[in-house]
């Protein structure tokens, strides 16, 4: 057992990832049970190892910042924050003096990034296809990505990630690429590149120009299936990599708008509805002895999550008329609701926040206002002011879901947290700004309890900066993900050094 | 820098508005409507701290503005405010001299490429200048009030460019230089269709050359006669008329180039051999290798819109401008090719190449000074100089860090976005 | 067949002798090809590289009887009958094994690569058939036509020994070089898979590993993802709140109780009892599985799923880099690799590493296929090992290098009792070459297998 925990330790990382081994000796759900370590427990107790993150000072988000705090964390969880913490003999220190410790971002809306290209299954499991080994996984810790919710799109080029998730044409959202197939871009020009039908490229640059025509209702839709995960940015490491699928409904950009869809978006809710009521009848049933055949799910689990109010929908909508459509269906039927892009909400704060509707948007993201409404229509770089001050929690995109190495800088998911700088550039305070990126999202994402936020008992998912979070020229130095160093700016080197001293 | 001086600018404001009026005589625009500045009112702005773009930033300081021009710029108490000026105080901000920006597309409507030949010396974009626009509008809440204005690269010699502000106005008042420079670009979009003359590169930089060489002799002739060499008046030739200036060296190129083996034809085509003025564009990708080149004949480069390249021998992300600025370059600035990055964006292209390895004084000049020297538009704006026009940007904090935000615009010392009074646009 | 002119041959043999021999040889070709054999040869002077117990010995002497090696040594007494061989300066080492030798066997067994033909005059191209990866279950031995192979670059490398695979689901066969081609010497070889991101494949590695593993209930086999082997389609749906949906409570891990033959994913191979046998003893530790991977992150898919199959040895095909990044998840208890000798880059620059040094280093066990490098292979017929030895003028430790190109490979074939170094009693496969075997203009000058010449340069 000794041999192999040696050997479990990533060689790139050193020394500092002890503790990752016995995290995957044990369900990571039961840190303390004493159910827990019921296997071998004299082995455990006798190598029980300790991770001390010391000298940090700590923003929690959720809590007090702590100047000059100690992190404690075992079996990949934080086991203790604060000032006056004694380390335990024997623990492997991270010093954190100078450096700002914060809680590791997590990215609402990301195109297949852990994912490997090659699993191709139609009935596949996404967690066969995780590819810890992502070089744009190394890019995201690189700017303090640790969870990502990833959609997962069947088909289509670019492993899935053209599409249209928050109601902003594909136009607008930069390509991802990969670094593999960057390597002849720097030799070429890139004028001939294909943008699609839509996207006019620049006649000096060749670069795709971002069109901001006004904003127009969505159109009508089919519905078509939109799924997506919940994953650990776990660099070189499977264990604790997937954390939950489907943790919204993805519902595509109008398809549940109009006369028709709604009727049969109805029907799904009241079918659902039903099924609980029959399913307690069952239950009922067997209980007193009765033999029948439990009530068929009339519909998908998802949907039944929904009605239940595990889990939110997630769908795009952008102009006055269409969030207030979504947040009337949503009143109606009774579920939660994240609305996406969300472009004019700042025009109707007071419903939102009355309806408890939770909002997924681009500081930087513009829209052009209607003609004749000016003051009313399109984005405006003040929403996440309102937003604020009407109380409606809020997570931030970047302008891209992708990783994208084509050479404009910041306007990709690389530059997540500048999006929050734009976000206090719009008149939020840093503490929402720094909230959008972690514990608003991790919220919408159902895992308020394991991350978001520096509490004891919440995954030790934390970031050692040299800088404020948000601002611009801060990197991330280490970043640890389920109490496991994944990333060394030092050592993965996959963002510019730090200028030398002279 | 510091001004102690109890006579009010007069003299000096009568000065520059006869070299306005000398410069938009040269511009073909009436003079007349240069010189009426009634709408200009005298200025005393106080701010906490001014980055004036030329020497140390001043702590607490005051700018006097009057005739649309700066007056004095020094410390807010060694400054003496005579009578008859608007006191505008931003304690907490800082004053900054409007952005530059070196390479936009977005000053008047659509319509940069006219890709009848090869060449175009024909075509000027001026007349395509639409003022205050919607993008030009979210440019000066970007804090930008003066734009390079140049037609694609559709062809490898696109037209003559303007140099001209963000604000409103009628385009004499709007217009600093027409012909400003002239757009050559030299590899990438001109590409024509395969066994076509410009096909490839040898091609492409013949039609260059050719077309400069027939400007050239134009010139030359038109010197002579002016000079009295010769007694033959040459005929007109509208194609070739704004090469004058550009052999002059009254105006530069600004050229379309990026990648290693671009990069150094141009500097060996259009510097070495036709002696222009040269203002290197794009300069992406490898193109950082010729640093010592490009020092060597001290040219500016302004860099954009992308702002990286990804090093595969590293594996890294790498800033292009910090490549640059490592190797020694002082003249660097960075553009937006807008709308490929929006115009809004200049001061964020900056802070991307700070985050990138820049450093942020460098920063705050490349989008002022540098370009404004680069384009030759340095004695009218791109710093807080007594004599320069008063487009001034008051901003919360350095303009670099995305968290700031503008406040307050004037140009040509007008106030034309104030946020107590407008909507903010970014 | 390859009698030997004193002219052609650059061997210092006195002339006496080479003609002896010369006429010897074309004597029992021609007249009875079992004769020789069975008499005895002895090569002295030569220094060898016996990758077995002996060590390297200078200027020794090898006698081989029967096709077998009799005696090996410094002092071997020759008998007076015996066959001599002068070999002074030339360097005597065990025939390559192969480990992973692929061809294409059945319905794909067409050439993996281009050829030209030429019909009624007109050249045509006709493209290679691509590799299968086939998840139905294929045995070598019953598909293969040896006769259609060409198996030259085989001979003029110095492989004596491989072990035929092809990629996807199936069971390998164990080949001999002969002078003219092949021939299959056990055609019950070790059990192959193919592993992608794919949940089919790696269902497949699933559901053999898992079922009647040997020790389902063992300690810490519950790790933080919800990957069971044997589990056809773990319900990692919906699950309320925000708990993670993989841990599954302590106690026998989520695969035992599903038996292997109940398993109804779609992709399943059908399991049949050949083939569980080939499982079973896989799970029993009785022989190495061969799993041929596109990725890294594949090892890590690979090393989860065979994670309850504790005795059960892994034996990856994969790329030196792919390695380099699993390291942290590999057991050199459990895993070994093969791979091509070549310099790699470390992933995501153009940093170059010798991977199999690193493994060293790392106490991971290795092999090397000269065939896996088809390229080297075909260019560096007749200097085989120039890759290898390059590995080794950089750093790579001579020994292992020398092991891994033939007993390593042998004993995860499972032929190490007859073949992969020169040890008394074990086939006299060797290649005599005209210097250090790790030189880098070192080139071979003859194949013996079974103590019969198949090759000469």
């Amino acid at each position: 057992m000794r041999i192999k925990r040696a050997l479990s330790l990533p060689f790139v990382f050193g020394s500092v990832l002890c503790c990752n081994a016995l995290a995957q000796e044990k369900p990571t759900e039961q840190p303390a049970a004493p159910a827990a370590p019921q296997t071998t427990p004299a082995k455990k107790a006798a190598t029980k190892e300790v991770l001390a993150i010391v000298g940090g000072d700590i923003i929690t988000v959720t809590r007090e910042r702590i100047r000059g705090g100690t992190i404690l964390i075992e079996d990949g969880k934080i086991t203790a924050v604060g000032q006056d913490i004694k380390i335990p003999q024997g623990a492997t220190k991270i010093d954190a003096v100078g450096r700002t410790v914060t809680p590791g971002f997590v990215a609402i809306d990301v195109s297949r990034i852990g994912l490997s290209a090659t699993g191709g299954d139609r009935n596949g499991k996404t967690v066969d296809t995780l590819d810890p080994f992502d070089r744009n996984i190394s890019l995201g810790l690189g700017v303090g990505i640790t969870t990502s919710c990833v959609e997962l799109r069947s088909g289509g080029g670019g492993f899935g990630r053209r599409g249209v998730s928050d109601g902003f044409p594909v136009t607008e959202r930069f390509l991802g690429f990969d670094p593999d197939t960057i390597e002849d871009d720097a030799l070429t020009e890139p004028a001939q590149r294909d943008y699609g039908p839509f996207v006019s490229l620049c006649k000096c640059c060749g670069l795709p120009i971002i069109p901001t025509e006004p904003l127009e209702n969505t159109p009508e839709a089919p519905a078509t299936a939109q799924r997506n995960v919940v994953i650990k940015m776990s660099f070189g490491k499977l264990d604790g990599m997937l954390v939950s699928e489907a943790a919204f409904v993805d519902m595509t950009p109008g398809s549940i708008s109009g006369a028709l869809n709604q009727y049969s978006w109805r029907e799904q809710i009241a079918k659902a509805k039903k099924y609980f009521v029959d399913q307690a009848a069952h239950e009922k049933a067997v209980a007193s002895g009765k033999k029948e055949q439990p009530p068929r799910k009339p519909v998908s689990d998802d949907i039944l999550r929904l009605v239940k109010r595990e889990i939110p929908l997630r769908i795009a909508a952008n102009t006055v008329s269409d969030i207030r459509e979504q947040i009337l269906l949503s009143k109606e039927l009774g579920y939660r609701l994240v609305i996406t892009g969300a472009a004019e909400a700042w025009v109707i704060p007071d419903e939102l926040a009355e309806a408890g509707t939770e909002v997924i948007y681009t500081p930087r993201r513009r829209r052009a206002p209607r003609f004749g409404e000016e003051q009313s229509s399109g984005t405006w770089i003040e929403m996440s002011r309102v937003l604020e001050q009407t109380g409606i929690p809020f997570a931030l995109t970047a302008l891209s879901n992708a990783m994208s190495l084509d050479g404009i800088a910041g306007r990709d998911l690389s530059s997540l947290p500048l999006e929050a700088a734009f976000a206090v550039r719009g008149g939020a305070s840093e503490r929402t700004a720094l909230a959008a990126l972690t514990i608003a999202p991790a919220k919408m994402l159902g895992l308020e309890k394991r991350i978001g936020s520096i509490e004891v008992g919440k995954d030790a998912d934390i970031l050692l900066l040299d800088g404020s979070p948000l601002d611009y020229r801060t990197y991330v130095e280490t970043a640890l993900v389920n109490g496991r160093v994944v990333y060394k700016r030092s050592e993965v080197r996959i963002l510019p050094d730090p200028p030398k001293k002279k | 820098m510091v001004r102690r001086k109890n006579n009010p600018g007069l003299r000096i404001s009568a000065n520059s508005a006869a070299l306005f009026a000398i410069l938009l005589l040269a511009s073909f625009v009436d003079t007349h409507i240069a010189i009426a500045q009634d709408a200009k009112p005298k200025l005393a702005i106080h701010v906490g701290k001014v980055l004036t773009c030329v020497g140390e930033p001043i702590i607490g300081g005051t700018i006097l503005v009057s005739e649309g021009k700066i007056e004095a710029v020094g410390k807010t108490k060694e400054m003496i405010v005579p009578d008859g000026y608007q006191q505008i105080h931003h304690p907490d901000a800082f004053a900054m001299p409007g952005l530059v920006e070196a390479h936009s597309h977005v000053g008047g409507s659509g319509d940069l490429n006219e890709m009848v030949y090869q060449t175009n010396p024909e075509l000027r974009n001026w007349d395509q200048i639409i003022p205050h626009n919607e993008q030009l509008k979210n440019a000066i809440a970007g804090g930008i009030t003066t734009i390079c204005f140049i037609p694609g690269s559709g062809t490898n010699m696109g037209g003559w460019g303007t140099l001209m502000k963000t604000g409103p106005g009628k385009l004499s008042d709007i217009i600093i230089k027409a012909p400003g420079v002239l757009k050559i670009a030299q590899a990438g979009n001109p590409e024509r269709q395969d066994g076509e003359v410009g096909s490839g590169r040898g091609g492409m930089n013949y039609v260059i050359r050719q077309q400069l060489i027939e400007g050239q002799l134009y010139v030359r002739q038109w010197d002579d006669f002016e000079a009295g060499r010769t007694k033959v008046k040459p005929p007109l030739n509208l194609r070739l008329e704004y090469f004058k200036p550009l052999f002059h060296r009254e105006i530069p190129v600004v050229v379309h180039t990026q990648i290693y083996q671009v990069v150094q034809s141009t500097l060996r085509i259009l510097h070495d051999e036709m002696n222009l003025k040269i203002v290197l564009d794009h300069s992406e990708f490898d193109a950082y290798k010729l640093t010592e080149e490009i020092l060597k004949r001290n040219i500016p480069v302004m860099v954009g819109p992308r702002g990286f390249h990804y090093d595969r021998e590293r594996g890294q992300v790498r800033g292009l401008v910090a490549e640059y600025a490592n190797r020694d370059t002082k003249w660097l600035g960075v553009n937006t090719d807008s709308p490929v990055v929006p115009q809004e964006e200049l001061s964020f292209q900056a802070a991307m190449a700070v985050r990138y390895g820049w450093n942020e004084e460098a920063a705050v000049r490349g989008v002022t000074i540098e370009p404004a020297r680069a384009l030759m538009v340095d004695h009218r704006v791109g710093s807080l100089e007594k004599g320069k026009d008063a487009d001034i940007v008051i901003t919360t904090g350095s303009i670099i860090d995305p968290r700031n935000y503008v406040k307050q615009v004037f140009i040509d010392g007008k106030s034309v976005y104030d946020i107590t009074i407008d909507r903010r646009r970014f | 067949m390859y009698p030997f002119i004193a002219a052609n041959t650059p061997m210092r043999i006195t002339n006496s002798v080479i003609y002896q021999l010369a006429m010897l040889v074309v004597c029992f070709f021609v007249a009875e090809n079992q004769c020789l054999a069975q008499r005895t040869l002895a090569i002295r002077g030569a220094k060898l590289e016996t990758a077995g117990k002996s060590g390297t010995i200078e200027n020794g002497v090898i006698l081989i009887r029967d096709g077998k090696i009799e005696a090996i040594g410094k002092d071997v007494k020759i008998p007076l009958a015996a066959q001599v061989i002068e070999a002074k300066g030339k360097t005597i080492m065990p025939g390559i094994v192969d480990p992973y030798y692929v061809i294409a066997v059945g319905r794909d067994a067409q050439p993996t690569e281009s050829r030209t033909i030429v019909i009624r005059g007109q050249t045509i191209t006709v493209p290679g058939a691509p590799v299968t990866s086939s998840t139905s279950f294929t045995k070598i031995a019953d598909g293969i036509d040896i006769e259609s192979i060409n198996w030259t670059a085989a001979r003029r490398n110095g492989i004596t020994s491989m072990q035929l695979v092809v990629s996807g689901y199936a069971q390998s066969a164990i080949a001999q070089t002969t002078s003219k081609g092949a021939q299959i010497v056990h055609p019950d070889g070790k059990l192959l898979v193919t592993a992608t991101n794919s949940t089919q494949s790696l269902d497949a590695l699933r559901s053999g590993l898992g079922g009647s593993g040997a020790n389902p209930s063992a300690p810490g086999s519950n790790r933080g993802i919800p990957i069971g082997p044997g589990s056809g389609r773990p319900p990692v749906g919906p699950r309320p709140g925000p708990q993670p949906p993989g841990p599954q409570p302590p106690g026998p891990g989520p695969t035992a109780d599903v038996p292997t033959s109940n398993l109804s994913s779609p992709a399943q191979p059908s399991v049949v009892s050949p083939t569980q046998k080939l499982w079973n003893d896989v799970k029993e530790g009785k022989s190495s599985l061969f799993v041929n991977l596109n990725n890294a992150a594949t090892i890590l898919h690979c090393v989860t799923a065979a994670k309850e199959s504790k005795q059960a040895k892994l034996v990856f095909i994969a790329s030196g880099s792919d390695l380099y990044e699993a390291i942290g998840d590999l057991d050199p208890k459990a895993h070994t690799a093969i791979l091509p000798p070549r310099i790699e880059f470390i992933p995501n620059t153009r940093d170059r590493i010798n991977i199999p040094k690193f493994l060293n280093e790392k106490s991971m066990a290795f092999a090397f296929s000269l065939s896996l490098g088809q390229n080297e292979f075909r260019a560096q017929m007749d200097t085989p090992l120039f890759g290898v030895g390059s590995l080794v003028r950089s750093g790579l430790n001579r020994q292992k290098a020398l092991e891994a190109l033939t007993i390593t490979p042998a004993q995860w074939v499972g032929i190490d009792s007859e073949v992969g170094s020169l040890d008394i009693g074990k086939k006299a496969n060797f290649l005599v070459l005209d210097g250090d075997p790790f030189g880098s203009t070192t080139s071979i000058q003859r194949v013996f297998v079974e103590g019969k010449q198949i090759y000469e340069n």
